[in-house]
């Protein structure tokens, strides 16, 4: 290679390095943050509530814990078949309503503060949401937003309801999934609010 | 009752966040329990930088976000399979990366569903800033396979270390090094042919 191959080479590279720093953009996106933190804490209460399962760490994650686990699962599978084997056999047959009983089971005390806090945090998150789109809200009417604006409206009441409902029976885990759908409920129309341009009619 | 309660249980929590709060561009947060705490101290850290790696990758501000999104969601869900050996912010990286060429792919999965020949309109950002070399660079990038575009948009455009990199890719440092060359010979032979096109075209 030439010195001017070279050099040209060499001036090359600089000027792509630089021209690549170029390709860093940064803006600000004000209620990303607050979306993330609502569609994790939704996952919490999704959690809390039943409707989702929470994901645990591999089974095979290590060899001695695997081990372990197999030692377990031997100890414990001989007695508890023969257990049931004979519960079968012999006991009574279930009763559908106990069944229908565990069903609706009330939430324990710790499950319940557990529930109360991640609703906090959830809450929080959805009251960040609803400052951010306040401005938007005091727009001129239009037909979108006017629904919106309405909709909004019959969502608060709702909450308002299943709170002073919730507040009346705090075990009920009905009660507050339902309490669930109905934030992100609103969390959706305020994003929707977010979204909303006047020129988008 | 329940108002006073909910407050009370809201100055608890907003305590109890802020006290787990960690400062800092490159922060360690191998000890930190990895709640939504911790991931809100990574979001303020790199948050910046996640965006502008997403944008370069998909192309678009939008998409971008939802990428950004969708991997803190996807990491929050996870977090069980995180292993405390490694950084929790080159873990995330990971999970972007995968997250962005999902969203690619499921992008190009919806145009090859469209109608033949209609093209999809790609919001790249164009600012006043934006130069015929810069756009060209970015046209070259989009071209490379992922494996030399993800080490070439971490080192240079982003300014990780191949040392970081190699943490995000879980690849040797070498394996980073000789990517990146190879990205770079790639982009410098596209350069140079656009170059002396426009040259010729002016």
């Amino acid at each position: 290679m030439t010195q001017a191959r070279e050099r040209d080479y060499d001036e090359r590279d600089d000027e792509l390095s630089a021209i690549a720093r170029s390709l860093h953009r940064e803006w600000d996106s004000p209620r990303l943050w607050s979306s993330i933190a609502a569609g994790i804490l939704a996952h919490e209460l999704a959690i809390e509530a039943g409707l989702e399962r929470p994901s645990r760490a591999p089974f095979w994650n290590g060899r001695w814990q695997a081990l372990a686990a197999a030692a377990v699962i031997a100890i414990t599978l001989a007695p508890t078949s023969w257990l049931g084997w004979r519960w079968f056999m012999l006991g009574p047959r279930p009763d559908p309503a106990t069944a229908e009983q565990r069903r609706h089971a009330l939430l324990t005390e710790d499950a319940l503060g557990a529930i109360e806090r991640s609703e906090q945090q959830y809450t929080r998150a959805i009251d960040d949401l609803t400052r951010l789109a306040a401005p938007r809200l005091d727009m001129p009417d239009s037909p979108l937003l006017v629904n919106l604006r309405e909709r909004l409206e019959v969502i608060d009441a709702a909450i308002a309801e299943y709170r002073a409902e919730i507040a009346r029976n705090r075990f009920n885990a009905h009660l507050r999934q339902q309490l669930l759908w109905i934030y992100q409920e609103k969390r959706r129309t305020l994003e929707q609010v977010q979204e909303y341009t006047p020129d988008a009619l | 009752m329940p108002e006073a309660y909910y407050s009370a249980v809201a100055a608890t929590e907003r305590s109890a966040l802020t006290s787990r709060r960690i400062p800092g561009a490159r922060t360690d947060m191998r000890r930190v329990p990895i709640d939504l705490a911790a991931f809100e101290a990574l979001y303020e850290s790199h948050g910046a930088r996640m965006k502008s790696l997403a944008l370069n990758v998909l192309g678009n501000r939008s998409d971008a976000e939802d990428a950004v999104q969708e991997t803190f969601l996807r990491a929050y869900k996870n977090r069980q399979s995180f292993r405390s050996d490694a950084a929790l912010w080159t873990w995330v990286y990971r999970i972007l990366l995968n997250a962005c060429h999902d969203i690619g792919r499921g992008r190009v999965a919806r145009r090859d569903s469209q109608m033949v020949g209609a093209d999809v309109a790609v919001d790249v950002p164009t600012p006043a800033g934006d130069s015929p070399m810069r756009l060209t660079l970015q046209r070259a990038v989009d071209g490379l396979a992922p494996i030399y575009r993800d080490v070439f948009l971490l080192c240079e455009v982003e300014g990780y270390t191949h040392r970081e990199v190699a943490g995000i890719l879980e690849i040797p440092e070498g394996t980073s090094k000789g990517r990146l060359f190879e990205a770079r010979r790639q982009l410098k032979r596209t350069l140079a042919g656009r170059v002396l096109v426009e040259k010729v075209d002016t």
